[in-house]
């Protein structure tokens, strides 16, 4: 029988997960073991003594006295020769025992004598030995021999302990490892969510049915400690706390009141001034909350900043504002340019019938001078149909700084016949502006239009007076032209006055063209025209020009 | 038949009066015709005759797009005038517009008799008396 062999036991494998399941070997020196080695050598009266625990090729000793060795190879070991004994051995004399005889424990230590007690667990399992040893051949007593036994035991029950407190910390382990992830994931998931809250941009608080805050995001309250502070208490408290005073916290309480009464969400649109004097416009949002019995269980506020949507209705409206009143103005153009030519259209051919008809000459003469004026209507009434159409496509037309005095001397001398002829006096009063930047076109346009107006509707009780004033205002500059002519009762013709066609005076001269020319040009360029008037007095047009800088 | 005692044109443009004329005095059948060159000057003279059933016209040619005081605004005044001189007279619009618009707008109007689109022909100048005094 081979060493090797007879030092297996049946049940090695259940042997060996029993001693790893114990996480015992390796382990530092504990006081309990070495008590005990102590004690066995004491009762024993040997030099050596050991706990020694059989692993699957080692010998390691977990408590020793008399000894540096802290494990021998599994087959120079003495213990791994009766793993299947659960009752002590005694070997009183280990030269003589020829099983023992290639141990280097022997050769080494020149030991003699030995004795060990099994370490037995619950299941029956050996897996050790409280091991006594001497250099000289003897034998145990029998009071040494119940110590030693007992001793043993106590080691089982030890172990047996150790287990049972290994496993309930493995237990503790597993639950305090889920405890911390669940607490963990707990954390997270509310940061999650509070990041949530936190981060949209939004203003978001939270009501309990008694009207006091249980959440506000910093949408809603900026400062920390603000914020901090107005959990737990109400807008009045909030008011006094900040230093306000409690018209918002009474509009707040009344809307709270109605939600919690009629259980309907209201909403409704606020708009106030940030730091830099922008005016924002939140859409705000109040709606109860129930639990599963039907009980209100909070109020949820929030606001969305809705500026931007705000601003793009506001030019909506302002560009649908601008829209209808080009279509009026299109509309109104069409049926002028319809009537303006139409009108010399149907006479032309009621002549020509009238001519085809008619059997004396002198008639037919007649008749056929009519003609003339009449193609004249036609072919004035064109150009100015081309030239208003330039207009609107001239756009891009390039300005200048246009000299007013020049373009004053210029216009006069256009309407020499007429200023000589009512002994007009001009007056320019341009201390402010001497120079409006414009397309010099536009320009000899307006002034000679409102001039050659001035003077055609001048009062006959009197001399023509007209002043030209200019008026600077921030990046604008006011151009204004005075008469003291017959003026015009505006509250009659103020939506007409700028409009084709319009005429308000008898003067054969009035074709309603010029002051639709004129506002046409201003337009074009970005400005503004209106004028005041009192009938009998004379009237005074004013022309905005923007982006004089 | 009967000849119409008075009518009035209140229309600014000189060649279609000058050819209405024409037609009215190759009918034979209008006695007197009146022309005002603006709404205000036609209104004028209908407020001073609105007492004198005499003087009030059968027939009204109203042009839409005058000097001062254009067709429409003249309406506006002249529907605040006596009920039974209005009762009496058949207001024509004779206009060159085409406008649906305006069409329309004068069909809201109860003293309007019809909307009259330019030119104007002798044919429907015949018509317009029949309606007026029916054989």
């Amino acid at each position: 029988m081979s060493i090797q062999n007879s030092t297996i036991p049946a049940n090695e494998k259940e042997r060996l997960s029993a001693l790893l399941n114990l996480r015992i070997l390796d382990t530092g020196p504990e006081e309990d073991f070495d008590d005990i080695v102590n004690l066995a050598a004491q009762i024993c009266d040997v030099p050596i003594a050991l706990i020694a625990f059989i692993d699957r090729k080692r010998a390691w000793f977990k408590a020793k006295k008399g000894l540096e060795i802290t494990e021998v190879p599994r087959e120079e070991s003495f213990c791994t020769y009766h793993l299947d004994n659960n009752d002590l051995v005694i070997i009183p004399d280990v030269s003589a025992e020829m099983e023992f005889s290639g141990t280097s424990a022997i050769k080494g230590h020149n030991l003699r004598f030995y004795a060990a007690i099994p370490i037995v667990l619950e299941n029956d399992l050996v897996i050790g030995n409280l091991c006594v040893l001497d250099l000289h051949p003897r034998t145990l007593t029998k009071t040494q021999s119940n110590g030693l036994r007992i001793l043993g035991r106590q080691i089982g029950k030890l172990l047996n302990l150790r287990s049972e407190v290994n496993k309930v910390s493995e237990i503790n382990q597993v639950l305090s490892h889920e405890t911390d992830e669940s607490n963990r994931n707990l954390h997270k998931q509310k940061e999650f969510y509070e990041n949530i809250l936190n981060k949209l941009p939004t203003d978001i608080v939270v009501f309990n049915p008694e009207h006091k805050y249980i959440f506000a995001n910093p949408g809603a309250i900026k400062n920390d400690e603000f914020r901090k502070y107005i959990i737990g208490k109400d807008d009045f408290e909030y008011a006094a706390y900040r230093n306000r005073d409690t018209s918002i916290a009474e509009m707040r309480r009344k809307q709270f009141l109605e939600i919690k009464n009629n259980a309907k969400e209201i909403r409704w649109e606020d708009s106030l001034k940030d730091p830099e004097g922008n005016t924002i416009t939140h859409l705000r949002r109040l709606f109860p909350v129930y639990d599963d019995k039907g009980e209100l269980a909070m109020v949820i506020g929030f606001g969305i900043d809705i500026t931007d949507r705000k601003h793009l209705e506001e030019k909506q409206t302002e560009m649908l504002a601008q829209l209808s009143a080009q279509n009026v103005q299109l509309v109104d153009f069409c049926n002028i340019v319809s009537h303006n030519l139409r009108a010399p259209l149907v006479n032309m051919s009621m002549l020509a019938k009238f001519i085809e008809e008619s059997q004396d000459d002198a008639e037919r003469k007649l008749l056929i001078s009519k003609l003339n004026p009449v193609i004249e209507s036609i072919h004035s009434t064109f150009n100015e149909l081309v030239e208003s159409i330039q207009i609107k496509q001239d756009l891009e037309v390039s300005s200048e700084q246009v000299c007013l005095r020049d373009c004053l001397e210029r216009t006069k001398e256009g309407l020499r016949a007429e200023v000589d002829k009512s002994e007009a006096v001009i007056e320019l009063n341009i201390t402010e502006a001497n120079k409006i930047h414009s397309p010099p076109k536009y320009m000899f346009s307006i002034f000679h239009n409102l001039l050659s107006n001035a003077l055609k509707y001048q009062s006959p009780k009197r001399k023509p007076h007209i002043i030209i004033r200019t008026t600077r205002r921030e990046d604008k500059i006011i151009l204004s032209i005075q008469d003291n002519g017959l003026g015009m009762d505006l509250t009659k013709h103020k939506d007409n006055l700028f409009k084709i066609g319009k005429v308000f005076h008898r003067n054969p001269d009035g074709k309603g063209f010029g002051l639709f020319m004129t506002k046409t040009q201003v337009e074009a360029m970005g400005g503004k025209i209106w004028a005041e008037s009192t009938p009998d007095e004379g009237s005074t047009f004013y022309i905005e020009f923007a982006n004089q800088n | 038949m009967k000849p119409i005692k008075n009518l009035f044109i209140i229309d600014d443009d000189e060649i279609f009066v000058f050819l209405t004329l024409k037609i009215i005095q190759s009918t034979g059948r209008v006695e007197n015709v009146q022309v005002f060159k603006d709404g205000e000057e036609g209104l004028e003279k209908l407020k001073s005759i609105q007492n004198e059933k005499e003087q009030w016209p059968e027939i009204v040619l109203l042009d839409l797009s005058m000097p001062i005081m254009d067709g429409w605004e003249f309406l506006e005044e002249y529907n605040a005038l006596n009920p039974d001189m209005l009762n009496k007279v058949r207001l024509y619009l004779a206009s060159s517009s085409i406008s649906p618009h305006d069409i329309e707008r004068s069909k809201r109007i109860n003293t309007v008799s019809d909307f009259i689109i330019k030119p104007f022909e002798k044919e429907r100048f015949i018509q317009m008396l029949d309606e007026l005094s029916p054989n």
